[in-house]
């Protein structure tokens, strides 16, 4: 969850930009919502079945440590017109995008 | 008359030293993780299979100065332990290459979840006007 305090850490950058942020997990509703509290400036959305992460195909097969899948992790820009402009997937599990990245990308495929 | 001069051997090099030095490498990797994570870098940890690498050529000369049985079975199993850091950075975590529908340029599949207060998400959401960010994460492990 390192990645999520970061992005609420920057919501400031994000509303000056007018941009929204949506973390999605496959979590259900009732750890998504401590997420929620977590975090409260990101919109936190929960997928237990995966309907999302299935629409997009952003599963990891067997991925999840106590069996199943999880997402991959996955970043994806989206205008206003529900156009993908910019997406992200890191090489390893272990990377992640740091927000002054993020921030960049969004200036430069989002805002330009 | 002159004294007989007996042949003068060189001191054996040490045994553990190098062995230690070796050990501490595959130390120092964790450590670096624990940095990394503690400052919120999240990176690919190449440099664990790299410091073992060095590690376990540290125990080799060791072993190869001086051989020993405790330490050849040591450097047995660090050199395990150090193919499996490789295969864990090089395959067990890397994620696959997008290729779903949501490409850059393209529009986003049509697809419905719930938020936390319990109202609908769905892929209108992501077409009402205002730029968005969705971020997929791993959730709550």
């Amino acid at each position: 969850m390192i990645e999520l305090g970061q992005l609420e850490r920057s919501h400031a950058e994000f509303e000056r930009r007018g941009v929204k942020v949506y973390v999605i997990s496959n979590d259900d509703l009732a750890d998504s919502k401590k997420t929620q509290e977590k975090f409260p400036h990101l919109v936190v959305i929960a997928d237990p079945d995966m309907a999302i992460a299935n629409a997009l195909q952003v599963v990891q097969k067997g991925a999840n440590p106590h069996g199943g899948d999880a997402n991959a992790p996955t970043t994806f820009l989206v205008d206003g017109s529900g156009i993908v402009r910019w997406l992200f997937r890191p090489s390893t599990v272990f990377e992640r995008l740091a927000p002054d990245r993020l921030l960049a990308a969004v200036d430069e495929n989002l805002l330009k | 008359m002159e004294q007989p001069t007996l042949p003068v051997e060189s001191p054996k090099p040490r045994a553990w030293p190098m062995f230690l030095l070796g050990f501490l490498l595959f130390l120092v990797g964790p450590a670096i993780s624990a940095a990394l994570i503690f400052a919120e870098k999240l990176i690919t940890p190449w440099y664990l299979p790299a410091l073992a690498t060095l590690g376990v050529l540290c125990m080799a000369f060791s072993v190869w100065q001086r051989p020993g049985i405790l330490r050849t079975i040591g450097l047995v199993l660090f050199l395990a332990l150090c193919g499996f850091e490789w295969f864990f950075v090089a395959h067990a975590i890397r994620t696959p290459e997008y290729t779903g529908p949501a490409q850059a340029g393209k529009k986003l599949p049509a697809f419905t979840a719930a938020k936390t207060d319990g109202t609908v998400f769905s892929s209108s959401d992501l077409a009402a006007g205002t730029p968005s960010i969705a971020l997929f994460f791993r959730g709550h492990w």
